[in-house]
C-alpha cells in the first residue's frame, strides 16, 4: 500500500461555539486528485488553511508522509512540498506575471534569498518561471503587470505560482471560482496537466470539474466528513443526497 | 484572447543596444543625476552656510532614504528611527569620551550599535503589523530617549559637545568642504547598497511582502525574518547618518532621539516619494530649503510644513522624486 502524502487525524477546530472542523479524518495519496466538496460555509477553506499552517487546529494531527507537522510554520511546510492557491485571487499586483512566478522559483531555489545577486540575472529561476507560465498558457503575458491581467488570467497565474514551487501536494481552493465557461475549460485542462506532477486536494463547487478530474471525493457538511469514495459512489450516497444535495437536484 | 497576442520575448533575451540603454538609463535617472551633480558642485558654487545646509540635508536624507526603504521593501512604517539616529550620534560621543578619534573605527561602531539595537527592537516589534507596528516602534524609541536623557555622564537632558570632528584615516575633517564630500561619498555608497539589495531576490521578496504578505508566506518565505533583515539594514544606515549628524553639529543631545525626528524622517521619505530609491534625499533637501527660505520671514517656519506636506501628498501622490523624474522625461526607477 502506498503511504499517503497527507493524513488528517481527528482534526478539530471551533470558533467560539461554532465547530468549523469536526473530527476530520482524511488522506491524500501520491498522484491522486482528491476532491473536497460541500455547501457554502461547510468549513472547506478553514480546513485547507489548517493543513497549510495558516490556522492552528484545536485538536488532532496533520501528518506529512507519516511525519507530524501540525504546528510547524507555513514556510517550512512549503519547503516540504506543500503549495496552495487561494479562493480569492492572491497575486502580487505590481509585479509582472513573470516576476510573480519568479518569486516562487527563487524561493524554491534557496531558503535564504540572496541580498546581493541581481534577481533578474538568475537565468535558471527565470527559465523555470517561463516554463511554468507556458504550462498554464500564460507565456505571451509574461511581461504584463498582474493587475493588468484579466480575472481568468490571474487565476491561471496563481496556478503557475503553485506549480513553480514543484510541490508534492497542491491544495487548490476553488481554482475556478468566478471564471466564465471558456476560462473554466482552459483551467480544467491546466489541472489535468498539473495532476501529472503532483497530488491535488481540490476544493471545487463545479461538479462537472470534480467528476472529470477526481479519483476520490469527500463531502464536508458543517465541518464533518459525511461521505467519501469514488465520484460515482459519492453521487449515489443517500446520506449525501439528503444532507448536501437536498431533495431537488442542484446540479 | 490570450493566445492571439504576439509572444513577448523575455527582456533578458532581447538583443541589447548598449548606446540606447545608456541614454535610456541617464534619462530615467536624470533627476537623481542632476541632484548628485548639484551636491558635488555645491562647495564651488555656494557660500559656506548654504553648503552646510546641504551637508545637513544629505545627512538627514540618508536616514530618510533608509526609512523609505523599509516602507518600499517590507511594508514597514517605522515611527522609531530617531532611536537609531540618536544611538549613532551617542556612539560618537561615547567613543570620543574613551579617547577614540578615528572615524574609520568610530563610524562602524555607531553602525553596529544601531544595528544591534534594531535587531532587539525589530524582532519584538515584528510580532505586530500595521498600526500596532508603528506604535510599538515609537514606544521603544521613546524608551531609548528617556533612558539616555537620564544618564548624567552623557549630559543628561542637555547633551554634550564633541571636542572636535574625528579624523578619517588620519586626515582631518575640520574643513567643511572635505566633510561635505565625505558625506556625499557615503551617501552614494548607501544608494549603491540599497539599489543592489532592492534588485536582489531579497529585495523582490520584500517588495512582495508589501503588496501581499500572505502570498509571500505561501511561496515559502519566512516573511518576518526577511523584514527583520531589512529593518536592521535600515537602522544601520540611520545609525551612520546619526554619527555624521554628531560630527556635523559637534554636539549630541537627546533632541536627536526625540520622536519628532522620527516624524520628520517619515515626512521627508513620503514627501520625496517612498517608491524612489533617492526619494528621502529629495524630501530632506526640500524641507531644509523650505526652512531656510521661510525662516527669513518668520521663526514659525514649521507652520508651513503642514501645508507643504498636504499639497505634496495631494498633488504629487508618489512624491517629489517621481514627479521630477517625469518632468525630465524619464521613466520610474
Ligand atoms: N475567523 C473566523 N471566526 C469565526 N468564524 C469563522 C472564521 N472563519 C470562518 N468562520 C466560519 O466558519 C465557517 C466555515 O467557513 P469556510 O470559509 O471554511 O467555509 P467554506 O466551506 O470554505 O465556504 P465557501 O464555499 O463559501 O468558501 C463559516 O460559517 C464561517 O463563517
Ligand atoms: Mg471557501
Amino acid at each position: 500500500m502506498t503511504e499517503p502524502v497527507l493524513q488528517l487525524r481527528a482534526l478539530t477546530k471551533s470558533y467560539g461555539g461554532l465547530i468549523v472542523t469536526d473530527n476530520v479524518d482524511l488522506n491524500v495519496l501520491p498522484n491522486e486528485v482528491h476532491a473536497l466538496i460541500g455547501p457554502n460555509g461547510a468549513g472547506k477553506s478553514t480546513l485547507i488553511a489548517q493543513i497549510f499552517g495558516e490556522i492552528t487546529p484545536d485538536k488532532g494531527a496533520v501528518l506529512w508522509c507519516g511525519e507530524e507537522i501540525t504546528r510547524i510554520p507555513v514556510h517550512q511546510r512549503v519547503r516540504k512540498g506543500l503549495a496552495r492557491s487561494f479562493q480569492v485571487t492572491s497575486v502580487l499586483p505590481e509585479f509582472t506575471a513573470l516576476d510573480n512566478v519568479r518569486l516562487a522559483t527563487l524561493a524554491s531555489a534557496s531558503s535564504n534569498p540572496s541580498a546581493f545577486e541581481v534577481a533578474a540575472a538568475n537565468l535558471t529561476a527565470t527559465e523555470r518561471a517561463q516554463t511554468c507560465l507556458e504550462r498554464v498558457g500564460l507565456a505571451t503575458r509574461s511581461n504584463a503587470r498582474a493587475e493588468a491581467l484579466s480575472y481568468g488570467e490571474r487565476r491561471h497565474l496563481e496556478l503557475a505560482m503553485a506549480l513553480a514551487l514543484e510541490p508534492r501536494l497542491m491544495l487548490l481552493d476553488e481554482p475556478m471560482a468566478g471564471v466564465g465557461s471558456d476560462e473554466s475549460h482552459s483551467l480544467t485542462a491546466v489541472l489535468r496537466d498539473l495532476r501529472q506532477s503532483c497530488a491535488i486536494l481540490l476544493v471545487e463547487h463545479d461538479m462537472d470539474v470534480v467528476f472529470a478530474l477526481a479519483d476520490r471525493v469527500s463531502v464536508l457538511v458543517a465541518g464533518r466528513i459525511v461521505a467519501s469514495g469514488s465520484p460515482a459512489e459519492v453521487h449515489e450516497d443517500h446520506e449525501v443526497k439528503r444532507a448536501y444535495f437536498g431533495e431537488e437536484d442542484v446540479w | 484572447m490570450r493566445h492571439l497576442e504576439k509572444p513577448v520575448v523575455l527582456d533578458l533575451q532581447r538583443p541589447t543596444n548598449v548606446a540606447a540603454r545608456i541614454v535610456g538609463g541617464v534619462r530615467s535617472y536624470a533627476a537623481n543625476a542632476l541632484l548628485v551633480a548639484l551636491l558635488a558642485l555645491a562647495p564651488f558654487l555656494f557660500e559656506s552656510h548654504i553648503v552646510g545646509s546641504l551637508t545637513r540635508g544629505m545627512i538627514y536624507g540618508m536616514a530618510a532614504c533608509a526609512v523609505g526603504f523599509i516602507i518600499r521593501c517590507g511594508g514597514m512604517v517605522s515611527f522609531g528611527h530617531a532611536a537609531y539616529f540618536g544611538l549613532g550620534a551617542y556612539s560618537v560621543l561615547i567613543a570620543q569620551k574613551i579617547g577614540l578619534t578615528e572615524a574609520l573605527l568610530i563610524w562602524p561602531i555607531a553602525v553596529l550599535v544601531s544595528a544591534a539595537a534594531s535587531l532587539a527592537i525589530g524582532s519584538l516589534s515584528l510580532r505586530t503589523r500595521g498600526v500596532s507596528f508603528i506604535m510599538i516602534t515609537l514606544g521603544f524609541a521613546q524608551m531609548v530617549y528617556f533612558v539616555i536623557s537620564s544618564v548624567q555622564g552623557l549630559g543628561g537632558a542637555d547633551g554634550l559637545g564633541l571636542q572636535a570632528r574625528n579624523q578619517i584615516g588620519g586626515v582631518s575633517l575640520e574643513s567643511p568642504t572635505r566633510f561635505h564630500f565625505v558625506v556625499l561619498a557615503l551617501l552614494l555608497v548607501v544608494f549603491c547598497v540599497l539599489s543592489r539589495v532592492g534588485r536582489s531576490p531579497l529585495g523582490m521578496a520584500l517588495a512582495g511582502i508589501r503588496q501581499n504578505e500572505r502570498r509571500l508566506k505561501a511561496l515559502g518565505y519566512n516573511t518576518t525574518r526577511l523584514q527583520l533583515t531589512a529593518f536592521v539594514l535600515s537602522a544601520a544606515i540611520t545609525g551612520l547618518a546619526g554619527a555624521l549628524a554628531a560630527e556635523f553639529y559637534l554636539y549630541v543631545s537627546p533632541g536627536l532621539l526625540h520622536w519628532i525626528v522620527s516624524g520628520e524622517l517619515l515626512v521627508m521619505a513620503t514627501l520625496g516619494g517612498v517608491t524612489a530609491l533617492m526619494g528621502g534625499l529629495f524630501g530632506a533637501l526640500v524641507l531644509l530649503l523650505a526652512e531656510v527660505l521661510i525662516s527669513e520671514f518668520t521663526t514659525y517656519w514649521r507652520m508651513a510644513l503642514g501645508p507643504v506636506v498636504i499639497v505634496a501628498v495631494l498633488y504629487l501622490r508618489q512624491g517629489l522624486q517621481p514627479a521630477l523624474q517625469k518632468m525630465l522625461g524619464g521613466g520610474r526607477d
